[in-house]
Formats: C-alpha cells, structure tokens, sequence
C-alpha cells in the first residue's frame, strides 16, 4: 500500500515536471520561418512560417482563401473569418497542405500588418 | 465505375483492419495520408476509402482494448475497464462480440433515424454553435463530480488540459493527437501490465447469451447519447458512454460493452453526416472528406451510407475472426513481452509519424494516465485534454 502511494506521488511530480518541461519547449521551439519558395519544397504536414502580402482574397461559406505573396505566391486557407484586407502584409504560421496537387498552407495564426 | 467503387471499399476495409488492430495507428493518420494523396485519385473514391476504412476501424478497435494492457488482478476493481475485466475471467473473445453487436445494430439504428438526425442538426445548428462551451464544460465537471475522488479527477482532468494546450502548440510536431491520446490512454495500462506481471487466464471461445432487452436498453441509450455528442467538438464516445449509462441507470458489464460498441460506430458515422448538414467535422475522417470533396453533396451523404453498411457488415466477420484466433493464442503468448514490444512500436510511429519532440508529450501523456490508472478513476477525464483548449477557443 506504502509502495503504492510512493508511485503514485512520484507520477504526479514527474506529470507536474514534464509538463513544465514541455512549456519551455513551446517557448523555444517555433515554426522555421520559410520563404514560400522553400515551402514548396517542404513535406506535407509540416509547420511553415511565411511572411509576405496579400495579393488577393476570397470568401467561401466556411473558409477563405488568400493568395500570399513574397517574390513567389502561395495559396493560403484560413477556416477562420479573417480581418485583412488586400495589399496588407500579413504573417501566417500554419500547415502544408495538398490540394488538387498543389501545396497550401492551412493557417494556424494569421497577423496583418495594415495596408 | 462500379468496379473501382467496390475497389475503393475493400482497400477501405483493409486500411481500417489495419489502423483497426495496430495499436498507435489512428486511422487520422491514414486520412490524412490520403489526403495528401488527394491530387492523385478520384475524390469521391478517395472519400469512399476513408468512409469505409473509418467504419471498419471502429468495429475492430475493441480488439487491441480488449486484449492489450490487462490489468493484473481478477479485474473486479470498478477502475479496470468491462473488456479487461471480461478478458481477465476468460472471456475477452465474448467480450468483442458484445462489441460488435452494439457496432453492427447501432449503425442500422443510425441510419434508421439518419433524416430525422440531419432535420434536427440542421434546425438546430445555431443553439447548438452558442451551446459549445457550456454544454462540454457541463459535461466534464458532471464527470468530475459522480466520481468518489473528486479532486483528483479535477487534477487529472486540468493536467491533461495543459498537456492538449502545450501538445497542440509545439510547433515542429506533426499529427499532435497522434502522441497526446497515445501517450493518455494507450501507454499507462502497457506500463502498468508489464509493471504488474499480468497473466491471462485461458480464452473460452464461447458467445455471452443475452436477453433481447440486454441488447435493447444499451443500444438506445448508445443513439441518444451519441446523438447528442456527436454535435459537440471535444465530446467523444468515451463521454457518451457514461451519459448513455446515466441514462440507462445500471449497466452491467455486457450491456456497457454494447453501448461503447454501439457509440463508437454512431458517432462516426454522425460526423460524416454532420459534415454535410451543419460544415462542422467532428472527426479526422469526416475533415478529410469534407476537405476533398470540398462541396460536400447529398448524394454522397447517401452513398457514403451504402459504403457504411457494406463496411460495416464484412467487417462483423472478419472482426469476429480475428477476434477468435488472438483469444486462442493470448494465452500462450508472454503477455509482459507482447506489451513491451507493442510500447516499442507504439515509441518507433510516433517518432517517424509525429517527429523527436513528440517523446516529450509521451513522457507527459505517460505519467498523468499513470495517476487516472492508480487512483482507479474514470480515464474520461483525460479527455480534458481536448475540452480545455477548446474552451480556451471559444473565451
């Protein structure tokens, strides 16, 4: 019974510090920010960092799609409404995806810039 | 046309047998691979895959529940879930049958009551979209509170909270479920079976006789239930099943196995439905499928129904077939070794699958699972580890 108590005390402490073990690690590991180029050449499923402008946008009935531009484009899908307009420069950390044997980036954050 | 049709459910079928047994591969993960394979194939038979491979999936993962992760006593402790328990007395065979009853009979059911379900979702959509955060808070802590070690269900519930939010934020990880309910429910009754010496009694090949009201009670409690959390993002069978027992008052160990049988199948096939009707994806699957086809028609609802039942019914015997020969010879199997080796497997996917980083989830996932399994509380409230960062969308 001691024995049993003993291992369940030591799981909670490990469960408390690898939990603040695994903070630091969202803190210190991020996306790697890419040119949309490099994006190309990602796998799919990978997170992407890309900054650039908005060259167009529009709006379905449950996502949107921005056309983002550095000195290559890229198609962007935000599940989300989002706030941006065109010729804002926007920073977006999101997902490659495939679609119609295009890659994508399906948006996780998206931060406009103004006009 | 018929002919690949009928192509793309078998491939399904084979897919879901395999994402179905192998324990740490979730059929997300083979959606989301067919996904990615979207711009090779058809769309529609693409979806007719992972329609048919998710069925499948949910009438052969009991096998792996039932027959992995044993706990090491008689398995009458009220903690130890109704498969072990069954296939602690010899009876883990009868105990998948009680599974595939519920899945078989709950997917006619479903479909039974399929346009009655699309009008009410439909109709209903806006209370329902204002109603996310408080119904699934409402959920959790009616969870929390039935159970006798309140606060340690809270704790147990808010660490996996932080775990879901941490997991879903560490950016250079891929397929973040794929660790985070490894880690939860698969990888502390591995441990635990290999920390206990567990043994397994030998298998008795025989069905557990029911009356017809024992099949009856669970499997509209399992409707109802699933019903009502297959609207919900963040609410999963687990949720359902004990909603579903509440609403059934005692359940005893066969006809929770039906309703958890039942629940399973309902929801997944609901959220295809759901897809269509209200847009939302309460599943992998149903994301994927609404991702490739993009307009998401009634006509492949419909089809997509077809390919259920077709799924649904060859995958009752190849089940049932697997099922006997694993109860055959778990016996003669060394069942600590087994364990290890399905945690080593279990370690190699999620690190080629999900990438180095995702060791440290599991290290996390590991040790709360190990707190829900020694206090002996329900391991539902692990599912706060979807709950909490969804409540933290919706503030």
């Amino acid at each position: 019974m001691k024995k049993k108590l003993n291992f369940y005390k030591l799981t909670f402490i490990l469960s408390i510090l690898s939990l603040i073990f695994l903070f630091f690690l969202t803190k210190c590991l991020d996306a790697r920010e890419s040119s949309v180029k490099e994006v190309y050449r990602k796998s799919v499923g990978e997170w992407v960092k890309i900054s650039g402008d908005i060259k167009s946008i529009k709006d379905y009935k449950t996502f949107t799609l921005l056309e983002v531009c550095d000195e290559d484009c890229i198609v962007v899908v935000s599940k989300e409404k989002i706030n941006c307009e065109m010729g804002s420069a926007v920073e977006i950390v999101g997902k490659i995806i495939v679609y119609k044997g295009k890659k994508e980036i399906e948006t996780k954050e998206l931060r406009c810039y103004g006009n | 046309m018929a002919i690949e049709y009928f192509l793309a459910i078998l491939l399904g079928i084979a897919a879901g047998i395999f994402t179905g047994i192998t324990p740490g591969i979730h059929i997300n993960l083979i959606a989301s691979i067919a996904l990615a394979l979207s711009f090779h194939f058809d769309p529609l038979l693409l979806c007719i895959f992972i329609v048919a491979m998710s069925i499948t999936h949910t009438f052969l993962d009991f096998i792996p529940s039932v027959f992995l992760g044993a706990p090491e006593d008689d398995g009458n402790a009220l903690s130890v879930l109704p498969g072990h328990r069954l296939l602690m007395k010899g009876y883990g065979y009868g105990a998948v049958k009680l599974t595939l009853i519920g899945s078989m009979y709950g997917l006619l059911l479903a479909i039974a009551i399929l346009p009655l379900y699309m009008l009410a979702v439909k109709s209903a959509f806006g209370i329902i979209k204002a109603s996310v955060p408080f119904v699934i808070l409402a959920i959790s802590l009616f969870l929390i509170l039935k159970e006798d070690k309140k606060l340690v269900a809270a704790s147990v519930f808010l660490l996996s909270g932080i775990l879901g939010i941490l997991t879903f934020n560490l950016k250079p990880l891929s397929q973040p479920l794929l660790p985070l309910f490894t880690s939860l429910f698969g990888l502390p009754l591995l441990f635990l079976s290999i920390k206990n010496k567990t043994k397994i009694k030998k298998q008795k090949i025989a069905e557990i006789k029911l009356k017809r009201k024992a099949k009856v009670r669970p499997l509209l409690a399992g409707l109802l239930a699933s019903s009502l959390v297959s609207l919900y993002p963040a609410v999963g069978s687990g949720q359902a099943a004990i909603i579903g027992s509440e609403i059934l008052g005692s359940l005893n160990t066969n006809e929770f196995l039906i309703l958890v049988g039942s629940i399973n199948t309902i929801v997944m096939l609901f959220s295809f439905v759901t897809a269509y009707a209200i847009g939302k994806a309460r599943s992998g699957s149903a994301a994927a499928v609404a991702e490739i086809l993009k307009e998401f028609s009634l006509d492949a609802v419909i089809l997509f129904v077809i390919v259920a039942v077709a799924a649904g019914l060859l995958s009752f015997f190849i089940c049932k077939a697997i099922a006997k020969i694993i109860a055959k010879k778990i016996y003669s199997i060394n069942y600590a070794k087994l364990c290890l080796a399905v945690i080593l497997f279990v370690l190699a996917v999620n690190i080629f699958v999900s990438g180095i980083w995702s060791v440290f989830v599991l290290a996390s996932g590991l040790f709360i699972g190990l707190i829900a399994n020694i206090s002996g509380i329900r391991k539902i409230h692990m599912m706060g580890s979807l709950v909490v960062p969804t409540l933290l969308f919706y503030i």
